[in-house]
């Protein structure tokens, strides 16, 4: 005999609520870790442009770097914080950690979403390169636009493929 | 995946007005951030302000537009509700942003903190908003049963 399908219990609404009260408050100990411990940022930067040389290199392109300046193509950027994917990871992190899953969900969801995260943030630094050697005038659109509606974009189309790796956790009525 | 290419092509097309507001948009702001965070008797000036305000109001109008589910005047409607309380918390953010960074101590861990703030506190505004007025309508019952969870 079939079961009767579970239904969850309390309003949607509520459940979206408490969800992004959760988000709320790792967002939070991520914004103290991070103003705390210079490391993340730092660690964010270097990680930034150990990928962006070997990006270069394995198209074949000359690069150089020295300190956080990166010289490609006859100009130069200086990969700053804001280049750095660890707050749009920060934000992943804490939406993952906030959904009630297990465990094991949540670290598959963190690993793949920091990979995906770091790579479209190196393709979007490479096209920023791109756009300032050969057309410098539209630098600070590009960078402004890949970095808003390009990251909100990256983030909910790994959260939706995330989500679909799941099965759904009933609870009892 | 048609969400996030409507998405994609709302928030390109809204993105291009708020690029031309944006230099005027920020000095308003940071005009009226500094009244509210400057202590009495004294006058904040900001000279330079390099925030990703209004592109955040941008990101949420894309949203709402891109919401298919709900109809036209649906959406102006939450566009209209959602739109001025993002204001105010862009303004609350870079208040309190001014503020920490007027009294702390340790000059270069507030700056972290505040441009994580502008940074979390933008894209997460919007599309916490978005998620709240709209979004929820779309998620399905399986994730709606495991929110619940």
């Amino acid at each position: 005999m079939a079961q009767p399908r579970r239904q969850p219990t309390g309003s949607p609404r509520a459940a979206i609520l408490g969800f992004l009260l959760r988000c709320v408050a790792y967002w939070s100990v991520a914004l103290f870790a991070v103003s705390r411990l210079p490391v993340i940022e730092e660690t964010g930067i270097r990680l930034t442009l150990g990928t962006l040389q070997l990006a270069y290199r394995a198209i074949g392109q000359d690069v150089v770097r020295s300190g956080n300046l990166l010289i490609a193509g006859g100009t130069s950027v200086s990969i700053v914080s804001d280049c750095s994917p660890h707050v749009p990871f920060l934000i992943f992190a804490a939406v993952v950690l906030a959904f009630p899953t297990s465990w094991r969900q949540r670290a598959l969801g963190i690993v793949a979403g920091g990979l995906v995260i770091h790579v479209f943030n190196t393709i979007r630094i490479m096209a920023l390169i791109g756009v300032l050697i050969w057309r410098p005038q539209w630098f600070e659109f590009a960078h402004v636009y890949l970095w808003q509606t390009g990251t909100v974009l990256v983030l909910f189309g790994t959260f939706a493929l995330w989500m679909q790796t799941m099965k759904p956790r009933l609870r009892s009525t | 995946m048609k969400f996030l290419l409507r998405f994609a092509l709302w928030a390109t097309l809204v993105f291009v007005p708020a690029w031309f507001v944006h230099p005027g948009y920020e000095r308003a702001l940071g005009t009226f951030a500094a009244r509210l965070a400057s202590p009495s008797g004294t006058e904040l000036e900001i000279t330079d302000l390099e925030l990703f305000f209004p592109f955040d109001l941008g990101v949420f109008a894309a949203l709402v537009l891109a919401s298919s589910w709900a109809d036209w005047r649906k959406r102006a409607i939450m566009l209209a509700l959602g739109l001025p309380p993002l204001v105010v918390l862009e303004v609350i953010i870079l208040a309190v942003g001014l503020v920490l960074l007027m009294n702390s101590a340790d000059q270069e861990a507030a700056g972290r903190f505040v441009t994580g703030l502008v940074r979390i506190g933008g894209l997460v505004g919007a599309t916490g908003a978005w998620l709240l007025l709209l979004g929820r309508e779309k998620l399905s019952l399986t994730t709606r049963a495991w929110l619940g969870g």
